[in-house]
């Protein structure tokens, strides 16, 4: 079966390997680069896995941050795109933990020791991202994977990393990206099958 | 050599996603063309692939182009780290323990602790008043407090001991 890769970076944005011979001679400019080119798909793996655009953008600058204060991202050996999703996932990951632990604990506490909540802590925005069915059902099925088989999910699907990618980003062996994603899309057929909603093709 | 089922069906995602070499594909491909029950799981997994979803509305992403700027991400980074919060103490960690949601109350965890630290000042305060008596007084030759069994005679039979003892015990029939 063919490969179908999305092309999200049009050919004029440089190699990795390109900007750090910049970063050489001139680190702005290679910085420059660096958001130019991953700002949008960090950004987007942020907001894949907080469902939360303005979080998403914080998260997004902190990542950038981080990385200009990595001595070695600019080494040639430094694998830049893993490190920049990696950083992602680990920063919304806990971010997602926070909001699930505060919400338990305003669960927990008596409703009149509470000032009013302003705002939901539920995200509203996901909702507007497919307009196809299938594709939307999908999605929630894939919030209600474990953590791990998310974040694979997201990576490989969403995000669009190749299994080596993946095995940089999460720091597993190659063998482990196959049977994890396998086992992932298996648990992701079991709740799509729970739901008992006919898929179709396309 | 062909591949068994339970060696094809792992496999069926990498091959999907274009990710086994080309003489695994070859063989899984062939595998599955003749397997009702693999073509069924393959079917399966391929109707529920997730595929990329659309840009963020064009209001986000111009949100998202003005928070960002090389020059202020640059100087961000220079500037020193902000200060990392120290690490919780034990204590620290222990009342985020007990502060969590859970099935104990948190009073009913204080009456405890309460109740424990007053069982324990209370024995304290016995063993001290009774050492000051020298009822448990320790002996120095056996500084573990042991004492051999040897020292300990009923006060009944020992009448050359301390007049103490002497008085307390039963007169004679």
């Amino acid at each position: 079966m063919p490969r179908l890769r999305v092309v999200s970076s049009p050919a004029s944005l440089p190699e990795d390997d390109e900007i750090k011979a910049i970063a050489k001679r001139d680190r702005r400019t290679a910085a420059d680069w660096i958001v130019r080119k991953y700002r949008d798909p960090i950004f987007q793996h942020a907001a894949w896995i907080l469902k939360d655009w303005e979080e998403a953008i914080d998260v997004a600058q902190d990542v950038f941050i981080k990385a200009m204060r990595e001595k070695r991202f600019f080494d040639p050996d430094f694998k830049m795109k893993a490190w920049l999703y990696r950083v992602t996932s680990n920063l919304c990951f806990n971010l997602v933990r926070d909001r699930r632990r505060r919400s338990a604990i305003l669960e927990a506490a008596p409703r009149s020791e509470l000032l009013p909540r302003a705002t939901s802590d539920e995200p509203e925005q996901t909702e507007v991202v497919f307009a196809n069915e299938q594709q939307k059902r999908i999605m929630h099925a894939i919030d209600r994977l474990t953590e791990a088989h998310r974040e694979i999910l997201l990576l490989r699907y969403y995000s669009d990393l190749s299994y080596a990618e993946i095995s940089d980003t999460l720091g597993i062996k190659l063998g482990t990206v196959m049977s994890r994603l396998s086992r992932a899309r298996g648990a992701l057929v079991e709740v799509l099958d729970a739901q008992g909603v006919e898929m179709t093709m396309g | 050599m062909g591949l068994a089922c339970n060696e094809v069906i792992p496999r069926l995602v990498a091959w999907q996603d274009g990710e086994l070499s080309p003489g695994e594909a070859t063989q899984v491909s062939e595998h599955v063309a003749g397997c009702a029950g693999c073509a069924r799981a393959h079917h399966r997994l391929a109707i529920t692939a997730p595929l990329p979803p659309p840009a963020p509305p064009a209001a986000v992403q111009r949100r998202l182009a003005a928070a960002f700027d090389v020059d202020a991400i640059l100087a961000a980074a220079e500037a020193p780290e902000p200060a990392v919060p120290p690490a919780p103490s034990w204590a620290s960690a222990a009342w985020a323990h007990l502060a969590r949601p859970s099935a104990v109350p948190r009073a009913a965890v204080l009456v405890y602790l309460a109740l424990l630290a007053a069982a324990l000042g209370w024995g304290a305060s016995n063993w001290w008043a009774l050492r000051d008596t020298g009822a448990v007084a320790l002996d120095p030759a056996h500084p573990s407090g042991a004492i051999p069994a040897s020292q300990f005679r009923p006060a009944a039979y020992d009448p050359a001991g301390d007049p103490e003892d002497a008085r307390r015990a039963d007169p004679a029939p």
